[in-house]
């Protein structure tokens, strides 16, 4: 019989990529950049449009941490599993008091309030959570 | 952020961004537009060719230049977006009121 601690194919982690970064609205191409280094490692990527997907929710979500956190600094933790790509920020930022979900109702022609509409629409899973004061993001895309 | 522009008439003026069109980049984007609108150029072309990315900041802003223009008694087209931006477009389903056209020439047709 095989141990049974080993972790299921599904959530077994294949690669990890996590930077921190010193970010501010001026400076957001350093998630870009994480992300394309993340893509480098990543074996049989997933497609053009798949990335550029997963890329779009993960700058609204930087950028919404920018914006209103304003935390002194970020930390992106990037994973493919067999499955799934995930991609956790935490910051020390100010809290957030909404939860993911269903964006509330907006006109089309808002100039704001889609960032987190747009990142739920582009991956599976966006969560927040808040624990003593520090903020944990987390974005999931399922293959 | 670099902005190109070219006056094509009286009223028309091609609007150029280039690079990520982003929170950072979005506000002179939506200041370089209202001036033209104030200037008396109330139609406008935003040529997305060289904008490499968009984000929800940068799509308010051309959703701030279209209702201005609008307001003046003009009008705002997209062209040439790549496919970022065609995707954002149709996630937020805002490829119904700026629909983008292939090409300069033809967001400029008409115009």
């Amino acid at each position: 019989m095989r141990p049974s601690k080993r972790p299921s194919r599904a959530t077994e982690l294949l690669v990890e990529h996590v930077e921190e970064h010193e970010l501010t609205r001026d400076h957001l191409e350093a998630v870009h950049s994480a992300l394309a280094r993340f893509w480098s490692l990543v074996q049989d990527p997933p497609d053009e449009k798949w990335r550029l997907l997963f890329e779009i929710a993960v700058a609204e979500i930087a950028a919404n941490i920018v914006e209103h956190a304003g935390p002194p600094s970020i930390t992106i933790r990037l994973r493919q599993a067999a499955t799934s790509v995930v991609a956790e920020f935490t910051d020390s930022g100010s809290g957030w008091s909404g939860t993911p979900g269903p964006a509330a109702m907006l006109d089309e022609l808002d100039e704001r309030g889609r960032g987190l509409a747009m990142a739920e629409a582009a991956v599976d899973e966006v969560s927040y959570t808040r624990r003593g004061r520090i903020n944990h993001w987390r974005l999931t895309k399922n293959f | 952020m670099r902005i190109d522009q070219s006056r094509e008439s009286d009223q028309v003026s091609v609007v150029a961004p280039r690079g990520r069109l982003d929170l950072a980049s979005a506000p002179a984007l939506r200041e370089h537009m209202r001036q033209l609108i104030s200037s008396g150029t109330p139609r406008l072309v935003v040529d997305f060719g060289e904008v490499t990315f968009v984000d929800s900041s940068g799509l308010g802003a051309v959703i701030g230049g279209m209702k201005a223009a609008r307001l003046a008694g003009g009008d705002l087209r997209i062209a040439r977006p790549n496919q970022q931006v065609r995707l954002v477009l149709k996630l937020t389903a805002l490829n119904k009121v700026l629909r983008p056209y292939e090409t300069l020439e033809e967001a400029l047709a008409g115009y």
